[in-house]
């Protein structure tokens, strides 16, 4: 016997609920320029959720965000989406926004699709800042033994970010990895 | 002044239809407002007297002491209201009818008032007085509690003195209360005597000419009677008339069922009297022997008009019986209310120094009177502070009294050993601050042994403590209690199940040491405030599984399952009795000790608690009969107050349908020692009650297909059993309608079986399905046959090419007798009849063939006059009808030398053309009249545009035939030529309010009103596009069809303020962009994907796909709705969906969809979720099918987040192929 039944849930008042956000990796690639590079979500391994920018209405795709829960430990994590135009890309290593502000590890990133230069961090300037990449207040290199590959990974935050643009074609799929683990929190100045 | 006069017409719109209780002409809200539909010396008609603190020493001396207030002639002028100084009153309320605003408007609360007996002014100072205005919420529509909440202090002297204030007051779903409250400062003083006259709350601005009203007066001031007994119903009616005597009618209304049993003339005779108004006062009496037992109330008419009543109530009974301890009669019995005013007393105050007089009532008359509603078993509150205050300090005072009441009574007491769980949310400090607000029932002395878990804490004494207390119940008044339970719904909050095994095992032990015939019930599990019913259960079998051997009973109260038929739900009573027995180690009998809340199936209450213990005759008699079927061995549901009708008294509160079908159930089961059931069909509840060495025996049955079913009896005689309706009134017709109400059977037990088993049912047929073609597209609605709300599945054959889904889940929820309209593009060659099956829970509930309606002949509107098509009416004259610059322009060219004007805004009496808009003319397609009888008018809009201006300016006339008169910023030409006339006229199509979808498609039509007069004689004829002139302003089916153009639509479908809301982008998936499903917002996780394309039919569609790896995490569309606070009720989703893949089911599974509503302010209002649960099997569901969702919105919400996808728990594909919404005004 086939049923179907209805099951109506009112609950007034109450949050959605969410895990600990603040142990999320957080990629944020967003279409610049004037006209702007809107995207395609495809589609991402287990533990990667990526949306589209809601809060930007008429534009919410020129705005995708992949986040992954994080463990103490590397993991490589993927998602892959489409330009609906070529154009640049300004691609955004960060952490959610969130009461406790925690320190994000990354390293080792490879795109196919596009060109994305040093995303393994160990190639740097003098200054000990890694080439090609931008970095919004104490987003940094680490150079110890606990890489997950080479040298160095790097650590960011919300408000500590790393960023590279790159270009993207019309309709290519775009491919991104990277490997990232939970980084403790930031310490307060 | 306008503003207001709006606001009044509005309100009568809806009086016309509405119950009496909402505002009459005169805009007068409450009953008896002058006081003189009271006899001197009576009760006051329309005005409950509920005291709030009687102390309860004066109380306790004479319990069979009953408090009345009561009519006085000495009134400002004629009658006016005495509130008595009663010895021990220190606090009341007068409450006065419920009242229902339907509009925003201004209301008046006036009255005059003063001290009975001359006061002093320290005296005066010490009596408190002030008038409470609150609204109850409608908490299905996310209201808070007393969304108002408002008053006015006054200050009586010893002469009278007028008091009044105004209230700007919002419509509300639920309805308004006006309470005179009153107390003394001093805990042992008593509120002094109080007259009032006068009492108005009325809209501002309302017709001062005052209504019609009555009082029906029963001369049993309880209202009950026997069979036998003679019934006087005094009249006093207050008429607009001189004559000197007046004759009304009075019908008498079974209000279980509405049906009319006996009609009366009634002479009145004027009365010399001042009644303050130009009213004048009559008076009469009718006499009658009752025919039938049940549940009454009166109805009068006064010139054929339906005059506004108040009393007339009342019930006929069956003699009380009284049943043998545990027998199924014995099972029926109900909660006393709490015994002291907890919450009604301040803080400085010992509220345990009071008693809470409901109504007015003695202690002995209410149990009196429960005894008569068929009780026979009271559940008693052992508030642990009413019996131990103090450490080791005993008393017997505040309890005593009832239990000496009950025992007079012939009432078995279920006494709560302790009263409440002693569980409270938060911490220590918070049961300290709540123990000083005086509220406590436990005694302060139990603080200390305070119990902290993770959020609640709860007290939890050691059990030599509980012993104690425990040992003096038991000396004290243990060979009175014949059933034992220990603290009400332990398991909310963070008691201990240890602990409270260990309180059980104590009360197990001691209890059937004394008193071994006595039952012992645990658990007490609650599915209150949505908790999981049996959660409860599986941490007392974590803690000790052979818990079950302190006990003779498992009490549980089914809150939400309470009923095997429950909003469209099935066996939820059935479900939750046995999931909590299948957690039991070993088999026990269960108990229903408390149920406050059974929904009726019929009318649903409005989900609040006044509201929803007002409880229906069917449903009280379901309640029990199902839980005796299902092994239930008592059944204390009920609380007192169900037994008593909300309604205003005219002395004590009358009895309610719940009492007379308790006593109509319990006399039926006299005799009866167990009860066999008869499995005849799921939907049947069917069952024969027997007496142990009795041949005789009842039977019962009834029908829960919201359809029913009509029950041939006329084999009843063959057989040799009578039939009995639900109050036991034989029925002598060959035939029944066998639904909701249960029908009796007595005669042998076997030939009662055999009867029930064997006798016909034909099942009813629940829905019609209306189809009507237009052009390309079919649009498809169903009409509910059944009156009850809930959600059919309906079935189509043969239509797999023919463009229309396999299956639509039509939902009535929103509108009990049609469905959202559904509209599918059709493929031809389309059948002339569709067929169709309906089903219910997937079982097949009936089935027809629905012949298509053909729309010929549409018509289109053009974009400018050059194109627009001329078209010719009835009798030649020509119009022609297109769209600019936002306006709807309409020509019309008439042959008519003799032009009239109207006299006044009746346009039609003059020459004129009258235009009809119906703005969903495919909604509830079956109907022709524009209006009907109960209110419920079509949204047609009737524009009327003289030739001339009428005598007395009006140039134009807009009439909504929902909402009435209004302006309109239409524009109109009239030019008179050689042959006659011409108009053009321009309506903005943003007056054009569509009730719930902007459709391209409009009916219209155009009339002409030709006046000539002929020898001083007005001849009017009538002419028309459609072929039904003259009657256009009432009938609709002829009505032309046009298709508006395309951006009139676009046009409309930006302006919010046409519908209500915004409407959703890309509802159709159409935009599709490399995959991405435009305007949508939507998360992809691991394991799942949202993708938009073309499926193997070339449809454009979302494919959610989930794997059984996937995240736990929706895969859902989402989109932001924006909406006009408070204009709209509900709102109705129509998704088309399929399955693509295998749908894995599991436990909460399914297609989703959420609302979550948002103020303007982004308040989070909380959020609704509706799964419609896929099963195992997926193959029916891999057709197109579409399911409607209907969603109540919060007033104060002015955004709507949307989300529709698949649950977490939901593995497989599903294709979307389009969402679409209405909104419900």
């Amino acid at each position: 016997m086939r049923k179907l039944f209805i099951i109506i849930f009112v609950v007034l008042g109450s949050a959605v609920f969410a895990g600990d956000r603040s142990k999320e990796a957080r990629i944020d690639l967003v279409g610049f320029g004037n006209e702007k590079v809107a995207m395609a979500i495809d589609k991402c391994s287990a533990g990667v959720t990526v949306s589209k920018a809601s809060w930007l209405k008429d534009e919410i795709d020129t705005r995708i965000v992949a986040s992954a829960n994080l463990s103490d430990s590397w993991r490589e994590y993927t998602f892959s989406f489409i330009p609906k135009k070529s154009g640049m890309i300004d691609f955004n290593l960060m952490g959610n926004a969130t009461k406790k502000a925690n320190w994000i590890f990354y390293d080792n990133i490879t795109i196919d699709g596009a060109v994305l230069v040093n995303g393994d961090f160990e190639d740097l300037a003098k200054d000990g800042k890694p080439v090609n990449w931008s970095i919004v207040n104490d987003a940094c290199v680490v150079n110890d033994s606990g890489a997950q590959s080479g040298k160095a990974f790097i650590k960011a935050s919300h408000n500590n970010r790393l960023s590279q643009n790159f270009k993207v074609e019309e309709g290519k799929l775009v491919v991104v990895k990277f490997w990232a683990k939970f980084g403790g929190p930031v310490e307060s100045k | 002044m306008i503003k207001n006069l709006i606001c009044l017409s509005l309100l009568l719109v809806v009086a016309g239809y509405t119950c009496a209780d909402e505002v009459g002409r005169d805009g007068v809200f409450n009953y008896n407002s002058t006081m003189d539909l009271g006899s001197v010396g009576d009760g006051v008609p329309g005005y409950r007297y509920v005291i709030n603190r009687l102390r309860r020493k004066v109380a306790a001396a004479d319990i069979a002491k009953s408090y009345l207030i009561k009519t006085s002639d000495k009134g400002k002028p004629g009658n006016a209201m005495f509130i008595p100084h009663y010895a021990g009153v220190n606090a009341y309320q007068v409450e006065l009818n419920d009242i229902y605003i339907h509009e925003d408007c201004e209301v008046e609360i006036s009255f005059d008032a003063r001290f009975a007996e001359n006061l002093n002014s320290e005296e005066m100072n010490n009596n408190k007085f002030k008038i409470d205005f609150r609204c109850m919420p409608n908490l299905d529509l996310g209201e808070r509690y007393y969304p108002m909440l408002n008053g006015i202090n006054f200050r009586p002297t010893n002469e009278w003195k007028k008091f009044s204030k105004r209230f700007k007051v919002k419509k509300q779903d639920n309805f308004y209360n006006v309470w005179i409250t009153a107390f003394n400062d001093l805990a042992t003083g008593d509120v002094a005597g109080l007259y009032v006259d006068n009492f108005f709350v009325r809209v501002v601005a309302a017709d001062k000419k005052r209504d019609d009203e009555v009082a029906v007066i029963p001369d049993n001031i309880d209202s009950i009677y026997m069979m036998g007994e003679e019934i006087s119903l005094k009249v006093r009616a207050l008429l607009n008339s001189n004559d000197n005597s007046a004759k009304i009618k009075l019908t008498l209304v079974a209000d279980h069922s509405n049906d009319i049993v006996k009609t009366f003339e009634v002479d009145l005779q004027k009365q010399e009297s001042d009644t303050g108004d130009s009213r004048k006062l009559y008076t009469g009496m009718v006499k009658f022997k009752p025919e039938l037992y049940g549940s009454f109330v009166t109805d009068t008419y006064f010139a054929d008009n339906s005059l506004k009543t108040v009393g007339g109530d009342y019930v006929v009974l069956h003699e009380p019986v009284r049943h043998p301890r545990l027998s199924p009669g014995w099972r029926i019995g109900y909660n006393s209310l709490d015994p002291c005013p907890r919450g009604r007393t301040r803080a400085t105050l010992d509220y345990t120094d009071y008693y809470f007089y409901q109504a007015g009532r003695s202690i002995d008359d209410r149990s009196k009177l429960a005894r008569l509603a068929g009780m026979n078993l009271t559940r008693f509150w052992g508030t642990w502070r009413y019996i131990e205050p103090k450490e080791n300090e005993f008393r017997s005072d505040v309890v005593g009294p009832f239990m000496d009441s009950f025992k007079n009574n012939n009432i078995d007491v279920m006494f709560i050993v302790a009263g409440v769980s002693l569980s409270l949310h938060g911490n220590k400090d918070k049961l300290e601050s709540y123990v000083k607000s005086g509220k406590s029932m436990v005694p302060p002395y139990l603080n200390k042994y305070y119990f902290q878990a993770k959020r609640q804490g709860s007290i939890q004494p050691p059990v030599e403590v509980y012993e104690r207390f425990l040992d003096y119940i038991i000396k004290a008044w243990g060979k009175d209690i014949a059933v034992w339970e220990l603290f009400n719904e332990p398991g909310l909050g963070q008691f201990s199940p240890q602990k409270y095994i260990d309180y059980l095992k104590v009360t197990y032990k001691d209890v059937k040491a004394k008193f071994p015939e006595a039952q012992v019930l645990g658990n007490g599990v609650t599915g209150d405030f949505g908790m999981n019913v049996v959660g409860w259960c599986e941490d007392l079998n974590k803690a000790d599984p052979n818990y079950v051997d302190y006990l003779d009973g498992i009490a549980f109260h089914p809150y939400a399952g309470e009923l095997d038929y429950r909003k469209g739900q099935y066996f939820l009573h059935t479900q939750t009795i046995a999931n909590i027995a299948n957690t039991l180690k070993k088999k026990k009998p269960l108990w229903n000790t408390e149920c406050y809340y059974i929904l009726n199936s019929r009318k649903p209450q409005k989900n609040f608690g006044m509201n929803l213990s007002e409880i229906g005759a069917s449903e009280m008699q379901r309640h029990h009969l199902e839980g005796i079927s299902n092994g239930l061995m008592g059944i204390t549901a009920i609380t007192e107050n169900s037994l008593y009708k909300r309604k205003s008294p005219v002395t004590f509160p009358a009895p309610s349908q719940a009492f007379a079908a308790g006593n109509a159930l319990s006399y039926m089961l006299k005799g009866m020692d167990d009860i066999e059931v008869i499995n005849r069909n799921k939907y049947i509840k069917a069952g024969v009650f027997y007496g142990k060495g009795n041949k005789g025996g009842v039977g019962f049955i009834y029908d829960l297909r919201p359809s029913g079913s009509d029950w041939d009896v006329s084999e009843a005689n063959k057989y040799g059993v009578d039939v009995f309706d639900l109050y036991g009134n034989k029925v002598s017709a060959k035939k029944a309608f066998l639904t909701y109400e249960p029908f009796y059977v007595k005669g042998e037990v076997g030939k009662i079986k055999e009867f029930l088993s064997r006798s016909k049912l034909m099942v009813k047929d629940a829905l019609h399905v209306n189809a009507r073609i237009f052009d390309d597209r079919i649009f498809i609605e169903g009409k509910n046959l059944t009156g009850a709300k809930g959600v059919f599945e309906i079935r189509f054959s043969d239509v797999e090419n023919a463009g229309i889904p396999a299956k639509i889940f039509m939902n009535f929820n929103a509108d009990a007798k049609y469905s959202p309209v559904s509209e599918y593009k059709i493929k031809r060659p389309f059948p002339d009849k569709i067929k169709w099956s309906a089903y219910l829970n997937g079982d097949e509930i009936g089935g027809g063939e629905t012949a298509v309606a053909v729309t010929k002949n549409t018509h289109h509107i053009s974009n400018s006059e050059d194109n627009a098509e001329l078209l010719t009416l009835s009798a030649g004259s020509t119009a022609k009808i297109w769209s600019e610059d936002g306006l709807l322009n309409i020509a019309v060219s008439v042959e008519d030398k003799d032009i009239v004007a109207a006299k006044d805004s009746s346009l039609w009496t003059g020459d004129a053309v009258e235009v009809f808009i119906d703005a969903d003319p495919f909604n509830e397609m079956d109907r022709n009249e524009i209006t009907n009888s109960a209110g419920h008018n079509l949204n047609v809009y009737q524009y009327i545009f003289p030739v001339k201006p009428a005598l007395d300016g009006t140039k134009l006339l807009l009439i909504n035939k929902i909402t009435g008169k209004q302006a309109s910023a239409a524009l109109v030409e009239s030019k008179l030529n050689d042959n006659g006339y011409t108009i053009t006229a321009k309506i903005p199509w943003s007056e054009i309010k569509f009730t719930d979808s902007i459709n391209d498609i409009v009916g219209f039509d155009i009339e002409i009103d030709k006046i000539d007069s002929v020898a001083n004689k007005v001849k009017t004829v009538k002419e028309s596009l459609g072929n039904n002139p003259g009657k256009s302003y009432a009938q609709r089916s002829h009505y032309k069809i046009f298709r508006l153009p395309q951006d009139v639509i676009e046009f409309l479908k930006k302006k919010i303020t046409s519908l209500g809301g915004s409407f959703l982008d890309n509802s159709e998936f159409l935009n599709i962009e490399y995959g991405d499903v435009v305007d949508w917002s939507y998360a992809v996780s691991g394991g799942t994907t949202i993708k938009g394309l073309k499926n193997s039919d070339d449809k454009a569609v979302v494919l959610l796909s989930r794997d059984k790896n996937s995240d736990k995490v929706n895969a859902e569309l989402k989109q932001e709705l924006e909406i006009i606070p408070a204009s709209v009720k509900k709102v109705i989703v129509q998704i088309l969906a399929r399955s693509v893949a295998p749908i894995v089911e599991n436990k909460d599974t399914g297609l989703t969809v959420e609302f979550v509503y948002y103020t303007d302010k982004r308040k989070n209002l909380g959020h609704e979720v509706i799964n419609y649960m896929f099963a195992k099997d997926h193959e029916d569901l891999n057709q197109w099918t579409e399911l409607q969702y209907v969603f109540s919105v919060p007033s104060t919400a002015a955004r709507i987040v949307f989300n529709a996808g698949m649950t977490s728990k939901l593995f497989g594909s599903v294709e979307l192929d389009r969402i679409s919404i209405r909104y419900v005004r």
